[in-house]
């Protein structure tokens, strides 16, 4: 071998060495690297999923949830939700469960006195209150509040419930700057009613009565700067990602109660529900403020490790299949009771979720509504026997074709449909399904021109009255071309009559008034088949206590308390 | 005289190591002169510029007809949504008018179009607020989600293809394609609760692929976002199950792709000859076959960057990430049809231009695309 040969090999065995040194030092430095992140991973806890503090709790909604901000606008039941800690109205609800809950106490105002045959109430604004910037909340505020929310810049959803205020269309058809029926002097605020109602005390807990500064813009105000009457305030709105409210340094625990026990509260948006259900059981979520999978809970509610954080509960809202009597065959009240025999309940509950996602029901009123009680009007797994005969009193020509209409975007509408399209298949009913997001489904089926045949809706309670659900929804002088609530367009004048009288009615015979209506109505004229109350269930995370499930708004965050 | 093309060859026969020139003599392609070249580039740059805006003329105008042809068809009425239930019908009527739907639908394009060309998407119904102001941060989401798993996928890919090739049916090899197999047949709407379920949920409770882990570890977390800027590596951990993902069924398919590639250049003369000339199966990979499938890589992924938003919006759905497919779905649910419009035209420009990016660099890469 020559020396050069040698020199050669020798130096191609150094180049391999330093070549091999260098290829471990890459794979040691990239092990390094390797390590160094996951030990970082697994100690670090991530800052959006994480509890910040002691006095943080977060939550979550889905995409959506967040209708509006501005207090004179906003209807969602998540909004309302979020409105026990973002403002007070001027009366409200003590912040319990149970029937307690239903009972009227004062907001910003204690309660009313009531004279002139029910068309007078004159409320107190209690003392001591202020805004956040330091101005008194009085009268005055409260009466501008109204003004506002009667303005036409705002089109608030409020109008139609308090329309029964003396000069308050005046302000909403534009030819007056201030409602007349309502005047206020210090803290005094007197309104004036046109007609005796005997809900008006309920309806003024609803939080568009929330007091805004004199002053807010006359339209829409979306940042939630003007949610400045609860114990907390809107910090930061990130529209459809996240919003965080901290504690109102103006709020008044002596008068509105000790509310609200974590100094900020972190709301994601966006969150989807399966996910929602997996952190907050990972501790990474202290509680969602939409529905829960149904599946989910079904397996949640039977583990051991979640008892005392998985709560079941009756909402005061009703699932129904309504029928619109200005389309034959359901212009037929022997058609529309054929249908409520037809309908097996206890199947559509099952496709709904079970019984941990719902009652059934065959009224209109919700169990949670005061007085009442569970009348059998409607075999609960149906009588297809009564069903036909009831079809061929009737009169009307089988097979018959026709549509149903329901949303596409919330869980369990589409299946309850399908299992209806199925039932009514016996009595020689063809049901064509069409589906699609409410926005969509919302704007075809309160067109009444559009003459959709059938439909499966839901209706939530704005107050715990039965007024709530027969005027919006069975009141056949309430019936409007476009953003009718009536989908049935029901319009009977027994029912009619029997609705006016039951408005000016007070206390319990008011409350067993209604439910008389309810049976007698479904009897009768059965426009609907009521399906189910639906129940809700909260999960809430270990670190959280003080858990309180309001009859009106469901999930309570201001009694909420780190553990 | 000495044709380019045998110029080219010799140049192999001398020096082995240029894998560009390897590359330019298997296409048959000579280096040009530099002048040509700009012209070439030129040409090609203008005519996939004008076609890019032509494309996304196409799809804003199918995304407006198609928005109100349902609109049309379902009875849907923004000014309905926005109005709100108690809204009386001259009050619904009075927010049309403001918000300009009650105008025909092409009249609202071209008004659209002529905000577009002076870099206006318009202002959002539902949120009130410009539709710039929405899109851009929900593209910076998508942006992190989809290149993180282009990056994933390519990384996977080429890794495993390369195994495939260079063992081909060994034990390993077949390993690799069921998994391969599977990753394809499985949805990414499957594939992403999944892997949050399995990953960053089960160690919470203990448990990692149901082997007890001791205690609970909270490594990954189930969902949210942060940005980069707040923390790099909250970021990175937000984001790592997402990016798996969203490439686990692209990076199936590309290991196929250059599995296949690979294995029949292998058998290529150029690669005999390198081979004879001693060189390894690694230097044959990086200096011959790379230069040649890297520009086939390349297109391929221009395009399926339009695919990847698709995956991204359930992936996004999934993990609550606030991105373009979270921004433009929650759009449709509220009818905010400037949001919609403003959400699809800026992904399709983001396509389009990964598109003509492609090409572009695909040109580079390979004369005689640039050549037409």
């Amino acid at each position: 071998m020559s020396a050069d040969r040698v020199r050669k090999e020798g130096w191609t065995m150094v180049k391999h060495r330093q070549a091999y040194r260098s290829r471990r030092l890459l794979v040691v430095s990239a092990l390094l690297l390797v390590a160094t992140v996951v030990v970082g991973a697994a100690r670090s806890r991530p800052t959006t999923t994480q509890i910040v503090s002691a006095t943080s709790a977060h939550f979550a909604v889905p995409s959506g949830s967040i209708d509006h901000l501005d207090p004179g606008l906003w209807y969602f039941a998540s909004t309302w939700k979020l409105s026990l800690a973002t403002c007070t109205p001027l009366l409200t609800y003590r912040d319990v469960a149970g029937n307690a809950g239903k009972v009227v106490v004062g907001g910003i105002a204690a309660l009313p006195k009531v004279t002139n045959g029910g068309r007078t109430y004159t409320f107190q604004i209690k003392p001591g209150l202020k805004f956040p910037d330091g101005k008194p909340i009085n009268a005055a505020v409260e009466k501008a509040t109204f003004d506002r929310l009667f303005g036409k810049k705002l089109a608030s959803p409020a109008v139609g419930f308090f329309n029964v205020i003396t000069g308050s269309q005046a302000v909403a058809d534009g030819t007056a700057k201030s409602v007349s029926g309502i005047t206020a002097k210090g803290n005094t605020l007197t309104v004036h009613l046109t007609s005796p109602v005997g809900s008006f005390e309920k309806r003024m807990t609803v939080p568009w009565t929330c007091p805004v500064p004199t002053g807010s813009p006359a339209g829409a105000t979306e940042n939630g700067s003007l949610l400045v009457s609860g114990p907390y305030v809107v910090s930061k709105y990130v529209p459809d990602r996240s919003l965080v409210l901290t504690r109102n340094p103006a709020y008044n625990a002596k008068q509105l109660g000790d509310r609200g026990h974590f100094d900020t509260l972190n709301i994601d948006i966006g969150v989807d529900a399966s996910q929602a259900e997996l952190q907050i059981k990972a501790g990474q979520l202290d509680g969602y403020l939409d529905r829960l999978p149904a599946a989910s809970v079904n397996q949640d509610l039977t583990d051991p490790a979640l008892k005392g954080r998985i709560f079941l509960n009756p909402t005061p809202s009703v699932s129904y299949l309504w029928m619109n009597n200005d389309v034959a065959p359901f212009n037929n009240a022997k058609v529309r009771q054929a249908v409520n025999y037809a309908v097996n309940r206890n199947a559509i509950l099952r496709v709904w979720g079970g019984r941990s996602q719902g009652q059934i029901t065959d009224q209109i009123l919700p169990p949670t509504m005061g007085g009442f009680h569970d009348v059998q009007i409607y075999p609960a797994n149906g009588d297809l026997t009564k069903a036909k005969a009831l079809i061929k009193a009737s009169g009307i020509k089988l097979p018959v074709s026709t549509t149903l209409r329901t949303r596409s975007d919330a869980p369990g509408f589409l299946q309850m449909a399908q299992a209806v399209q199925s039932e009514l298949k016996a009595i020689g009913f063809n049901v064509s399904i069409k589906s699609a997001p409410d926005s969509v489904n919302g704007g075809v089926i309160s067109t009444r021109a559009s003459k959709v045949p059938m439909g499966i809706n839901n209706w939530t309670q704005d107050y715990p009255d039965g007024d709530d659900f027969f005027l919006p929804l069975l009141d056949g002088e309430k019936i409007t071309p476009t953003n009718n609530n009536n989908y049935a367009s029901f319009n009977n004048p027994s029912v009619v009559r029997q609705i006016n009288k039951n408005i000016a009615l007070l206390g319990s015979a008011r409350d067993q008034a209604w439910v008389s209506l309810d049976v007698s109505t479904m009897r009768n004229f059965a426009p609907w088949a009521p399906l189910n109350n639906p129940t809700w269930v909260d999960l809430i995370s270990s670190h959280v206590s003080g858990y309180v499930y309001t009859p009106v708004y469901g999930l309570d965050l201001t009694t909420l308390r780190p553990k | 005289m000495v044709l380019a093309h045998d110029r080219e060859t010799r140049r192999i026969e001398i020096n082995e190591k240029d894998g560009e020139t390897a590359a330019r003599a298997f296409l048959g392609v000579g280096r040009r002169e530099g002048r040509d070249e700009v012209g070439d580039v030129t040409r090609y740059v203008t005519r996939r510029l004008l076609a890019a805006g032509a494309q996304l003329l196409i799809i804003t105008f199918v995304a407006y007809a198609l928005f109100f042809l349902i609109a049309d068809l379902t009875g849907a009425s923004p000014a309905q949504r926005v109005a709100g239930k108690g809204a009386t019908p001259a009050r619904v009527r009075e927010i049309a008018h403001i918000m300009g739907v009650d105008r025909p639908w092409y009249a609202q394009y071209v008004h659209f179009v002529d905000r577009l060309a002076r870099g206006d998407l318009g202002y959002s119904f539902q949120r009130r607020q410009p539709v710039s102001d929405i899109v851009f941060p929900a593209a910076g989401v998508t942006s992190s989600l989809v290149v993180g798993a282009a990056a994933v996928w390519l990384v996977i890919a080429i890794f495993v293809g390369l195994v495939g090739a260079l063992r081909p049916r060994s034990l390993i090899d077949r390993v690799l394609t069921i998994g391969v197999q599977t990753s394809i047949a499985a949805p990414v709407f499957w594939v992403a609760p999944m892997l949050s379920f399995l990953l960053a949920y089960q160690p919470t409770q203990g448990k990692l692929l149901g082997i007890s882990l001791g205690r609970r570890v909270d490594w990954l977390p189930i969902g949210g976002y942060v940005g980069p800027i707040a923390s790099p590596l909250q970021w990175a951990l937000h984001l790592i199950l997402p990016w798996f993902a969203l490439a686990i069924g692209f990076a199936a398919l590309y290991a196929r792709f250059v599995r296949a590639f690979v294995l029949e250049q292998f058998s290529e003369e150029y690669v005999k000859t390198a081979r004879a000339k001693g060189a390894s199966e690694w230097r044959i990979i990086r200096r011959h076959i790379g230069p040649l499938v890297a520009p086939a890589i390349v297109t391929l992924l221009g395009l399926d960057v339009g695919v990847a938003l698709g995956g991204a919006l359930f992936v996004e759905q999934v993990f609550g990430l606030p991105g373009l497919g979270y921004v433009g779905l929650s759009s449709i649910q509220n009818l905010d049809y400037p949001l919609t419009v403003g959400t699809i035209t800026f992904a399709a420009l983001v396509a389009v231009a990964a598109n003509a990016a492609a090409d572009l660099a695909q040109a580079m890469l390979d004369p005689r695309v640039r050549a037409g």
